[in-house]
């Protein structure tokens, strides 16, 4: 294994990727632990070392004494070659044993278009590519992550998927394993399938309607529960935290220490899967920060602090425990960062206090370019506030903004996206009012209705209408000083198509990477023909899936899936965007009885500071 | 204010670091340690240190320099210490000294490096052969090498940087060359450099290993 890895490396870009070895590393001695744990992540190592998800349950699995976690990523192309010229099996990286050896693999499942690059590696570590081609002699193979939300298009190359938040849930499926481990696969998976939050998808029968939707996901014995609801962690201060990450060599994505402050997000923007699927809000207390940050700190020796949640502003005391950790860290040298700010003056002040000398470029959000698009899509933001937070920007010293927008939005016509072109040469304009050049660049997305949103239902606009629209903002900005970048449409689609999909689309995912198909992510390598193609030649339409305006009593592909928000708020926050009226923030307003707080635990008891206020009043008013 | 001058060993563990990766693997663990590094003034302060020469990507050495500039002044030996327990396993600090205030850089001095090179001798050759191999290299006077820069091939005459080479049988089918070769201002060669106009005379000779033993100053 060296000397094939000694012939192998030094002919790879950054072989560093496949080494192991970094510092706080777990190496651990097989003969000491039960259960061998490879954790799988489908992209290039760069990307994958830089989730937080993957580094919490790496850390929680290694704290166990019976548990060992590994890490492997996804070989870069030349490497892939390399291993397949030489037969090298995929192998993880702390112990470099083949992943075929392992007890259990699990995978992170973020983004669509990873699927094909999990099917390479299972392939790579010779597991049987389709699960149910595996016996007792192979790993089990899970998955977690945001996209196990509809689990449903990778349901063939899967033992079970982790629904929601993995921080207790993993415990149960180790202890699960180790118990039933010697009763052989069959019982094994129905003993997982009894937990909470996990989805064993070889008990359950899909059927289909004439028409091709969806009739039923059910339950083929019973004992198997037909709705699975997601797992999540009320108190994040009890929750543990990767205090001690693992230290790339190569430089990665994410190159600080990631200080996660609170999860879930209560603005309710209508496009946004990860507003809806990690409710409710969660704070972290300032103290238990402020402990994670020295603890940190002093085990990576990094010197930024990244304040990460869905929307980092609306942590309440945010000012507060910005100064607290200026005032620490300054002397040391140790920065602070925010991902995104909301587009509000008050914030970007905030952020200059943040970013005291580096002011590389801000990014703000407006997602879209007239107000009556934002009151659509339910994105408080007016342009006062957008302006007002360039203004604050470059009177702080910023010269670089970077706005994020969205096209192929609900309703959306050429108005609103010239809007675009409109706010962003009205920013432009500003700062050469205010006597600077500015830069002021655009990155346009196209929208992809995601599962358990609210514009679920909705048709994604077609490739060639939001080339259309990407033509028409083209044609109307004439400012010299902003640049124009967008999300390719038929990245987009295909996005659309692998997220809103049903498990008649394993067959294609497979087929697309018989034909060679992975590392779709990345631009260079993503073969959009080859996918029509795929999915054409097992007799599925992609448009079917992406550019189909769905019934609300439709049953969707997703519907044994309880992210714990309801339908019927669903329902109404679509009407609500048809309508263009705004939902206010419960946390500021009244409650919006989107239906979460039924997973509260009863009795209503959480042992520190009540989560989510307005959750809790909900759940009482219910009870 | 005060500077220390540190061996590093660049073992196995970490030889498929490249030189920015290592700068990076050193500069966290002098986080980590808390040594009291100083940094630049400007816009973008960052720790004072310097880098010597850095072996290729797959090298291992007992000889990569580092100078680190404090804030004040601090035992060598401590600060050995301190970072030994921070650094990744494979890379950590052989030696530490003080630099007298009047040495402008200690490593300035430094023009030439020793390698070892384990080699198998490939279909045909024996271990004598490559002696020979060796021989009419060092006798040749010229020894053009093609070098890959951004995709574009030079070819360059690398025979005045190399000093001094010997290959000895090693085992069965083995051979161990040491070779001296110099680096500085006005070029130099590296270990590939070298292998690859010994494969004039050696087409077949396989490359195990290359170790970086020593640097030196070379008259």
């Amino acid at each position: 294994m060296r000397q094939l890895l000694d012939d192998i490396l030094p002919r790879v870009t950054k072989p560093a990727r496949y080494t192991g070895g970094e510092f706080n590393a777990v190496v651990k001695d097989r003969g000491d632990v039960d259960v061998r744990f490879a954790l799988a992540y489908p992209d290039a190592y760069e990307i994958g070392m830089s989730n937080l998800g993957l580094r919490i349950i790496y850390h929680i699995l290694n704290r166990r004494p019976d548990t060992a976690a590994e890490r492997m990523f996804a070989p870069w192309i030349d490497m892939e070659a390399e291993m397949r010229q030489r037969g090298l099996p995929l192998f993880a990286l702390e112990s470099r044993t083949p992943i075929g050896e392992f007890d259990i693999v699990g995978f992170s499942l973020e983004y669509e278009l990873t699927y094909t690059n999990v099917l390479n590696m299972l392939d790579l570590a010779g597991i049987p590519v389709p699960a149910a081609e595996r016996d007792d002699s192979h790993p089990l193979v899970i998955a977690g992550g945001c996209c196990a939300f509809n689990p449903e298009p990778m349901a063939d190359f899967m033992d079970a998927f982790v629904i929601g938040e993995g921080e207790d849930v993993i415990h149960e499926i180790v202890d699960t394993f180790k118990r039933h481990r010697a009763e052989g696969r069959q019982i094994l998976l129905r003993r997982l399938a009894a937990i909470e939050g996990v989805y064993v998808p070889s008990l359950y029968e899909v059927s289909y309607n004439s028409d091709g939707t969806v009739k039923a996901v059910c339950p083929r014995e019973e004992g198997v529960p037909p709705i699975i609801t997601k797992r999540l962690i009320w108190d994040l201060d009890a929750a543990e935290y990767p205090d001690a990450p693992v230290m790339p060599f190569v430089e990665t994505v994410h190159d600080r220490i990631p200080l996660e402050v609170m999860r879930g997000c209560s603005r309710g923007c209508r496009f946004c899967q990860a507003g809806i699927v990690y409710r409710p809000v969660r704070e972290r207390s300032s103290d238990r920060l402020m402990d994670l940050a020295e603890t940190l700190s002093a085990n990576t020796g990094y010197d930024e602090i990244s304040l990460l949640s869905l929307s980092t502003t609306d942590y309440r005391g945010i000012e507060d425990l910005v100064r607290r950790l200026i005032g620490k860290y300054e002397q040391q040298r140790i920065g602070l960062s925010l991902p995104s700010i909301r587009a509000d003056a008050p914030y970007v002040e905030l952020a200059s206090e943040i970013h005291k000398v580096r002011k590389s470029g801000l990014t703000l959000a407006p997602e879209a370019g007239t107000q009556r698009m934002r009151d659509v899509i339910d994105k408080n933001v007016t342009d006062d506030d957008l302006l007002g937070a360039a203004e604050a920007a470059f009177r702080c010293g910023w010269k670089r903004i970077k706005l994020y927008f969205m096209i192929g939005l609900p309703t959306e016509t050429d108005e609103d996206i010239v809007g675009i072109a409109r706010l962003a040469s009205a920013v432009a304009k500003l700062g050469r009012r205010m006597g600077i050049r500015p830069t002021v660049n655009l990155s346009v997305a196209c929208l992809v209705p995601k599962p358990h949103t609210p514009f679920q239902w909705r048709a994604q606009d077609t490739v060639e209408e939001m080339e259309r629209k990407q033509g028409v903002l083209r044609h109307a900005l004439k400012d010299g000083h902003v640049s124009l970048s967008w999300h390719d449409a038929r990245t987009s689609h295909l996005e659309a198509v692998l997220s809103r999909g049903d498990r008649r689309l394993g067959k294609a995912i497979l087929l697309a990477w018989q034909k060679g198909s992975r590392f779709d992510a990345w631009q260079e390598y993503f073969d959009y023909d080859k996918w029509m193609g795929s999915l054409e030649e097992v007799g599925l339409d992609g448009s079917f899936y992406a550019n189909r305006r769905r019934d609300y009593d439709e049953t969707l592909p997703w519907d044994h899936i309880n992210c714990g928000v309801s339908k019927q708020f669903l329902i109404r926050e679509d009407k609500r965007a048809e309508a263009e009226e705004v939902t206010q923030d419960c946390r500021l307003e009244k409650c919006t009885g989107c239906g979460v707080s039924g997973l509260l635990p009863s009795p209503l008891t959480v042992n520190h500071e009540v989560p989510d206020v307005a959750c809790v009043a909900e759940a009482s008013q219910g009870r | 204010m005060s500077r220390v001058s540190l061996r590093l060993r660049k073992g196995d563990e970490v030889k498929y670091l490249s030189h920015r990766d290592l700068m990076r693997a050193f500069e966290f663990a002098m986080r980590r340690a808390r040594i009291p590094v100083r940094y630049s003034a400007g816009f973008n302060p960052r720790p004072r240190m310097s880098f010597g020469s850095a072996v290729g990507v797959g090298v291992t050495s007992d000889d990569e320099r580092v100078v680190v500039e404090l804030v004040s002044t601090e035992d060598p030996s401590e600060i050995r210490e301190r970072l030994n327990s921070q650094l990744p396993n494979g890379l950590n600090v052989l030696e530490a000294e003080a630099v007298p205030d009047d040495v402008k850089s200690p490593v300035s001095g430094l023009n030439a490096s020793q390698f070892r090179i384990m080699a198998a001798c490939g279909a045909g050759d024996s271990a004598q052969d490559i002696g020979t191999a060796v021989r009419k290299l060092l006798e040749s006077a010229e020894a053009r090498v093609i070098r890959m820069r951004k995709g574009q091939a030079r070819e360059v005459d690398v025979r005045p940087h190399i000093l001094q080479a010997d290959a000895k049988e090693c085992g069965n089918c083995s051979v161990v060359i040491d070779v001296s070769l110099g680096f500085g201002d006005s070029g130099g060669a590296g270990p590939q450099d070298f292998v690859q106009a010994l494969r004039s005379w050696a087409p077949n000779l396989c490359v195990k290993s290359i170790h970086r033993s020593r640097q030196f100053h070379a008259p």
